[in-house]
C-alpha cells in the first residue's frame, strides 16, 4: 500500500457538465428570481420536523436543506449500487462469521485484536442469530477521492442515522419546487421503504400474514429521535420505549391498553449495549428477555445487538483480503486507505508521513487528526498509540468533492460533499440499495470524515441527492407506498406510554388555555378607569394563574411581583414552563399527530416567546393580542385533533386530561375570586367573560352580576360547557368507556376506582345547594371553601388513579432492579 | 473423587414479585478431567420459561424467566461428578517460557489460541492496572517459565492478602482489593488475572466449588461449603493450567469446575432482573458431598 499525498478535490460539476439534466436546472434555475428562490429555500425549511416545535426554544435549526440537489448519472449509480450491494453482503457475512466460527481470525484476515479489544464485540451475542440475517440494514459514507472514484469511508452497522431525513428532504422537495420535479426524471424512494416495511412486518419466511413490528429508539429528546418518529409513522410501525415491551414465552410483547401484543419485527435504534439489561448493560433502558427473543427465533431484529463492531472504522484496512476470503472476488467498491497500527511496518510508514491521516482508537471515540496536532501534541499521540498499537486504526483524510451550495445571503459557494448510501437485504439475501442518498456539505471536508456522529445531533447542511432515471416514476412517494399495503395500525394497540404523555397533553394544553384566558381577563383591569380597584381585581386572577401551574397563595404580593414571575423563563410555575410540558408531551408521542398539528403547536410557540421582556401594562392591546392567539391556537389544536385522531383511545385520554384539568383549574379559579379576595362586580364581570359565559349568565338571569347564580352557573350546572358539573359528567361518560385492563399481572389485579370517583365527584355537585355557600349577606360562607378544595382533591386523586391504573408500570421510578 | 453437587439460591421479597428474568450458569462442565455423571436445575416456584445454551466459551446458561407473583424464589443445582486427578504440579516445569507463549500466540490462530488472546485482554470487571503490574513486575525473571511465574502470583496473593469476607462485595474493584490487601476468592482469582494480563499472559477466570474437608474426627457439616472460584493460565502445549490463590495451591481433584470466563461477570452463578422496588434476602447454602 502507498500513502497517497493530499491531491486536490475534483469538482462534481465536471461529472453534471454533460447531463442534459443538469442544463435543464441550470436554465430553470436562472429564470427564478433571488425572491422566489429565497421563498422556496424557506420553505425548504419550513418542512423539516425539528424546525417547527422544537423542547428548546432558543434552539437553532440543526440542518439546512439545499435548494440545489446533488445529481448522479444513472450509470455513475449503477456502479455504486453494485459496490455498495456487495458491500453489504461482505459485511453480513463478516458479522456472521465473528459471531459464529471465526474463521476470518483463524485465518489472520482480520487480526484477533481489533475484534476483542473493541467495546462493541459482545460475547452474549455469540450465536445469537441463526436463520436470519445479521445486517438487514446497512449504510456506508462515500465520497470521492481527487481523481473523481468513489470510496468507502465508514461502515454504518446500527440501525443507520439519516434514512428518515432523506425521505424528509425528499417530499421537503416534491411539495416545493412542483416544477422542477416534472422537468427532471429521478428515481422514488419509496419502494425501498415499501421493502423495508415489509422485512419488518413479515419476518417469517413462510408466513404471508401481516405482523405487528417496531421502531425501538432511545429516550433523550433530540433530533435523532424526532427522525425515529417521523420515520416510524412513515413504515406505519409502532414507535417504542423499552419500558413498552416485555418478553414472555420467547417473544416480545408491546404493552398496550388493551393487552399485549405480539411483535415480530423490530428496527433497532436502540444502542447495542443498551437493549437488553439483563443480559449486556445493566442498567440500560431496553428490555430484559431481547437477546433471549432474537436466540429463539422468534423476534427479528434490524440490526441485532452486536453488530455495531463492524463501526469504528477498525475493519477498513482489512475489507479487501475478508471479500477475496468470504466471498472469493475482488472488493468492487474501494475503502479508503487505511492501516491498523498493530502492523509494525504500516506504523512506520505513516509515522513518516503522517500528514493527512487520522488515528482513532478502536475502543474508544479518542481520535487524532495528525495534521491538526503540533509536533508536542504529535510526540503525545504517538506516544499513545505506542502503549497499545494494536488498538489504533488510521485512515485517510479524502478530499472530497466539491458542489455548488447556497449560502444565507442567497449566493452560491462550493462546499465539499459526502453521501450517505443505504441498503437493505430481505430474508430471501436479496440486495436492495436505496436510489438516493443522505447528501451532506460543509466547508471543511474534514469535518464530515471526523464527526461520524450516531445521530447527525449536529449542525449539518444537506443535500437530497437525485439519481437520474431515464424515465419517470409518476407515482407521489405516500400513495405508493400506502396503496400496497393494508395498514396495521389499530385502534386499541395504544401503549400505556402513550396513554400517559397525551393524558398529560390535555392537562397542559388546558390549563395554559385558563392562564391565558385569566391573563385577558386581567389585563384590561389594569388600565381601567379605578386604578385601585383595578390591581385588586387583577390581582385575584393573576394570583389563579400562578396557583394553577403549582405556586402557593401570596395575598402580599403586589402586580408586579405577580407578573414578573409567570413571565420569567426560569420559573417553574411560570407560562413558559406550562408550556415547555406541553411541548414536551406533545413531542413524545410526535407519531400520534399530523403536519398540522405541528404547525400550530411551532405557532403556539412562537407567540408564547413573543412575549415582550419588558411589557407596559398600561397598554396592554399589544399584549392581549399575543393572547388572543395562543388561545385561538389552542382551540385549533383542540379542533384538529378531534377530526385527525382516529385512534379513539388516544384522543380519549386527551379529553380525558383536558376535561379533568378545567374542573381542578375552574375549581381553582373560583376558590382565588371568592375566598381569597372580595370580589366586585368587575371582577365578577372578568370571570365571567373568561369564561365565556357573560351572554349565557345575562340570558338566564337578565340581572345584575350576583355571587350564587355565577357559583351556579360555573360549579354546579352541568350544561355550561366551562363549568365544573359539565366537566365532571364528561370524565364520568369518557371512563364508562376505557378499556378493560389486563395489564396489572403482579400483585393483584388493581381495580381501577375512577367511574366511582367521577360518579362520587357528580353527586357532590348535584346535592350542593348555592345558596347555603353563601351567608345572608351574599358573601362567600366557609362552606363554599369547603367544597371546592374538596372537589380538588378529589380530582386529583382521580388523576392518580388513573394514573395507577393505566400507566403505572411503565412508571420510570419502577426501575429494573438486579439482584 | 466423584461428588454428589447441591446448590441452592433462595431469594425472598417482601412484597409478591411478577416478572422476574434470571440467567443461571450452575451446570458443571464436561471436561478432560471431569465427567458430569448426572445435572440437572430445578426452580421452584415452577417457571413459565427456562432455556438452556451454551456461551461462548462452552458453559451452559439457563434462561429463566418467572411470571406468576412470587414471594420466594429458589433454584438448586443437583450433579454427580467425577473429578480425575490432573497433577499439573508435576508439569509445570516443562511449561513455555514467555517468549514461546508469545511466539505461539503470534503465529497460531486455533480456536483455544484465539480465546487465550482474548482472554490477554482487559475485561469489564479486570481494567489494565498499573498497580497490578507493579505487583509481578519484581517477579519477572529468565528463569521461570510462564506457569512458574503463575505459581509465584498465587503463593504471594495467598501469603499477602488476607482472606476477609466481610471486606469485599461483588462489586468492590480490584483496586481497592489491591490497596488494602483483602478480599475473597473471587478477588483473589481475579487480582491473579490482572497481573498475568498485564505483561501479555492470557488467564480466564474460572468459577466452581472446592470440597472442604472437616477437622478429623468431626461430622461433615451439610450445606457448609460455598462457591469458589480461582484463575488459569494458558499455556501452549498444556492448555490452561488452574490455580487457587485463596489456599495456594494448584486445583485438582478437590477442585470441582462449573464455568470459564474473562472474569466474575461472564459466569455470574444466578443473575436476574425483577421488576419493582424493595429489599430482599438471599440464602445461598452449597453442599459438596464425596460419594466414595
Amino acid at each position: 500500500m502507498t500513502l497517497n499525498p493530499a491531491q486536490p478535490a475534483c469538482n462534481e460539476q465536471q461529472h453534471w457538465q454533460a447531463l442534459p439534466q443538469w442544463q435543464t436546472m441550470q436554465h430553470w434555475w436562472q429564470q427564478q428570481n433571488d425572491f422566489a428562490l429565497n421563498q422556496l429555500h424557506n420553505e425548504l425549511q419550513h418542512q423539516l420536523r425539528e424546525n417547527g416545535a422544537a423542547v428548546d426554544p432558543w434552539h437553532t435549526s440543526a440542518r439546512q436543506l439545499d435548494l440545489q440537489p446533488w445529481l448522479i448519472a444513472s450509470e455513475e449509480w449503477q456502479t455504486l449500487e453494485n459496490g455498495i450491494s456487495q458491500r453489504h453482503k461482505l459485511l453480513n457475512a463478516v458479522l456472521a462469521d465473528l459471531y459464529g466460527p471465526q474463521k476470518l481470525l483463524q485465518h489472520d484476515i482480520i487480526p484477533a485484536d481489533v475484534i476483542y479489544l473493541n467495546d462493541h464485540f459482545l460475547l452474549p451475542c455469540v450465536d445469537l442469530v441463526v436463520d436470519q440475517p445479521w445486517l438487514s440494514l446497512f449504510a456506508c459514507d462515500v465520497g470521492r477521492n481527487s481523481d473523481g472514484s468513489f470510496c468507502v469511508y465508514n461502515d454504518v452497522s446500527r440501525a443507520p442515522a439519516g434514512l428518515g431525513h432523506v425521505l424528509e428532504h425528499r417530499l421537503a422537495f416534491n411539495h416545493t419546487t412542483t416544477e422542477l420535479n416534472t422537468q427532471i426524471k429521478k428515481t422514488q424512494l419509496a419502494g425501498f421503504f415499501r421493502q423495508l416495511q415489509q422485512l419488518l412486518q413479515q419476518p417469517a419466511q413462510s408466513s404471508d400474514q401481516q405482523q405487528l413490528a417496531a421502531l425501538l429508539t432511545h429516550q433523550r429528546r433530540d433530533t435523532a429521535y424526532f427522525e425515529h418518529a417521523f420515520l416510524a409513522n412513515y413504515l406505519d410501525i409502532a414507535l417504542v420505549h423499552g419500558a413498552d415491551l416485555m418478553f414472555k414465552s420467547g417473544k416480545l410483547w408491546l404493552k398496550t391498553l388493551s393487552g399485549l401484543q405480539p411483535i415480530h419485527g423490530v428496527l433497532r435504534y436502540l444502542d447495542d449495549n443498551s437493549c437488553d439489561p439483563l443480559e449486556l448493560a445493566p442498567a440500560s433502558s431496553g428490555c430484559a428477555g431481547m437477546l433471549q427473543g432474537i436466540r429463539q427465533g422468534q423476534l427479528f431484529c434490524a440490526n441485532p445487538p452486536g453488530s455495531a463492531v463492524l463501526e469504528s472504522g477498525a475493519l477498513l484496512p482489512f475489507m479487501a483480503q475478508a471479500c477475496q476470503f468470504l466471498l472469493d472476488e475482488p472488493l468492487q467498491l474501494a475503502s479508503v486507505n487505511a492501516l491498523w497500527c498493530g502492523d509494525s511496518e504500516a506504523l512506520n510508514r505513516l509515522q513518516q508521513q503522517p500528514e493527512h491521516f487520522c488515528i482513532s482508537h478502536i475502543g474508544s471515540d479518542r481520535q487524532f487528526v495528525l495534521h491538526q496536532l503540533n509536533d508536542q501534541e504529535l510526540a503525545a499521540c504517538w506516544q499513545q498509540v505506542k502503549q497499545q498499537p494494536q488498538a489504533y486504526i488510521a485512515r485517510q483524510i479524502l478530499p472530497l468533492s466539491q458542489l455548488p451550495c447556497r449560502t444565507v445571503s442567497g449566493s452560491s459557494e462550493l462546499q465539499a460533499g459526502a453521501l450517505r448510501l443505504f441498503s437493505l437485504l430481505d430474508h430471501q439475501h436479496n440486495i436492495s440499495v436505496l436510489p438516493g442518498a443522505l447528501g451532506r456539505t460543509a466547508h471543511d471536508p474534514l469535518i464530515l470524515q471526523t464527526e461520524l456522529l450516531q445521530g447527525f445531533n449536529q449542525q449539518f447542511n444537506a443535500k437530497d441527492v437525485w439519481v437520474l432515471a431515464e424515465k419517470a416514476h409518476s407515482s407521489s412517494l405516500l400513495h405508493s407506498a400506502s396503496n400496497t399495503i393494508t395498514l396495521s395500525r389499530q385502534a386499541g394497540l395504544l401503549s400505556s406510554r402513550v396513554a400517559d404523555h397525551l393524558f398529560w397533553l390535555g392537562r397542559y394544553n388546558e390549563r395554559l388555555n385558563l392562564i391565558c384566558r385569566a391573563l385577558r381577563a386581567a389585563l384590561p383591569l389594569l388600565s381601567g378607569d379605578d386604578p385601585a380597584q383595578g390591581q385588586h381585581d387583577a390581582k385575584a386572577l393573576l394570583q389563579f394563574c400562578l396557583q394553577a401551574n403549582g405556586a402557593d397563595p401570596n395575598p402580599q404580593a403586589s402586580v408586579e411581583s405577580l407578573l414578573e414571575p409567570l413571565f420569567s423563563g426560569s420559573n417553574p410555575q411560570g407560562l413558559v414552563a406550562v408550556l415547555k410540558n406541553l411541548l414536551f408531551n406533545a413531542q413524545s408521542v410526535r407519531e400520534y399527530f399530523g403536519e398540522d398539528t405541528w404547525y400550530v403547536l411551532d405557532r403556539l410557540q412562537s407567540a408564547v416567546y413573543s412575549w415582550p421582556v419588558q411589557p407596559d401594562w398600561q397598554q396592554p392591546a399589544l399584549l392581549l393580542r399575543t393572547l388572543d392567539e395562543i388561545i385561538l391556537l389552542q382551540t385549533a389544536i383542540y379542533g384538529i385533533n378531534s377530526e385527525t385522531m382516529t385512534r379513539t383511545d388516544s384522543l380519549r385520554f386527551m379529553d380525558l386530561g383536558q376535561h379533568l384539568e378545567r374542573a381542578l383549574q375552574t375549581c381553582g379559579l373560583l376558590h382565588s375570586v371568592f375566598c381569597q379576595t372580595t370580589a366586585s362586580a368587575s371582577l365578577l364581570e372578568a370571570l365571567l367573560r373568561m369564561a365565556d359565559t357573560l351572554l349565557t349568565y345575562r340570558r338566564r338571569y337578565h340581572s345584575a352580576l350576583h355571587p350564587v347564580p355565577i357559583i351556579d352557573l360555573l360549579l354546579l350546572d352541568d350544561s355550561t360547557p366551562r363549568s365544573v358539573g359539565y366537566q365532571c359528567s364528561v370524565l364520568l361518560h369518557q371512563i364508562k368507556k376505557l378499556p378493560p385492563q389486563q395489564l396489572s399481572a403482579g400483585n393483584g389485579l388493581l381495580q381501577g376506582n375512577e367511574s366511582q370517583l367521577a360518579s362520587e365527584l357528580l353527586a357532590l355537585l348535584q346535592q350542593t345547594d348555592p345558596q347555603q355557600l353563601f351567608d345572608q349577606m351574599q358573601r362567600p360562607a366557609l362552606e363554599l371553601s369547603h367544597l371546592l378544595l374538596q372537589l380538588q382533591l378529589r380530582l386529583r386523586q382521580l388523576s392518580d388513579s388513573i394514573t395507577l391504573s393505566y400507566f403505572s408500570h411503565i412508571d420510570t421510578h419502577n426501575q429494573w432492579q438486579r439482584f | 473423587m466423584k461428588y454428589n453437587l447441591r446448590h441452592l439460591t433462595q431469594y425472598s421479597y417482601p412484597q409478591p414479585v411478577a416478572n422476574s428474568y434470571n440467567v443461571a450458569c450452575l451446570t458443571p462442565r464436561q471436561l478432560a478431567y471431569q465427567h458430569v455423571e448426572q445435572t440437572q436445575v430445578d426452580v421452584e416456584p415452577y417457571p413459565s420459561e427456562v432455556q438452556q445454551r451454551t456461551d461462548y466459551f462452552g458453559n451452559t446458561q439457563h434462561f429463566i424467566h418467572l411470571q406468576s407473583p412470587h414471594l420466594q424464589l429458589a433454584v438448586t443445582a443437583n450433579s454427580i461428578v467425577r473429578v480425575l486427578p490432573r497433577d499439573n504440579i508435576l508439569k509445570i516445569q516443562d511449561g513455555a517460557s514467555q517468549e514461546q507463549l508469545q511466539q505461539h500466540l503470534a503465529s497460531t490462530r486455533d480456536s483455544m489460541t484465539l480465546q487465550a488472546k482474548l482472554c490477554s485482554n482487559a475485561s469489564q470487571l479486570i481494567p489494565l492496572l498499573p498497580e497490578a503490574r507493579a505487583i509481578i513486575t519484581p517477579m519477572l525473571s529468565d528463569s521461570q517459565n510462564v506457569l512458574q511465574l503463575a505459581q509465584s502470583i498465587n503463593q504471594l496473593i495467598f501469603k499477602e492478602f488476607q482472606y476477609d469476607p466481610e471486606f469485599s462485595t461483588v462489586v468492590t474493584p480490584l483496586s481497592e482489593v489491591i490497596k488494602h490487601k483483602r478480599g475473597v476468592c473471587q478477588d483473589f482469582a481475579q487480582l491473579a488475572i490482572a497481573c498475568m494480563r498485564s505483561v501479555g499472559i492470557p488467564a480466564r477466570y474460572v468459577s466452581g466449588y472446592l470440597e472442604t474437608r472437616p477437622p478429623e474426627g468431626q461430622p461433615r457439616l451439610v450445606g457448609a461449603d460455598a462457591s469458589h472460584a480461582w484463575f488459569a493460565v494458558f499455556d501452549p502445549v498444556l492448555g490452561w493450567v488452574d490455580f487457587d490463590p485463596t489456599n495456594n495451591i494448584l486445583a485438582d481433584e478437590q477442585h470441582l469446575t462449573v464455568a470459564f470466563g474473562r472474569d466474575y461477570a461472564d459466569v455470574v452463578p444466578l443473575k436476574g432482573l425483577l421488576q419493582g422496588s424493595g429489599e430482599h434476602s438471599l440464602t445461598v447454602a452449597v453442599d459438596v458431598a464425596p460419594m466414595e
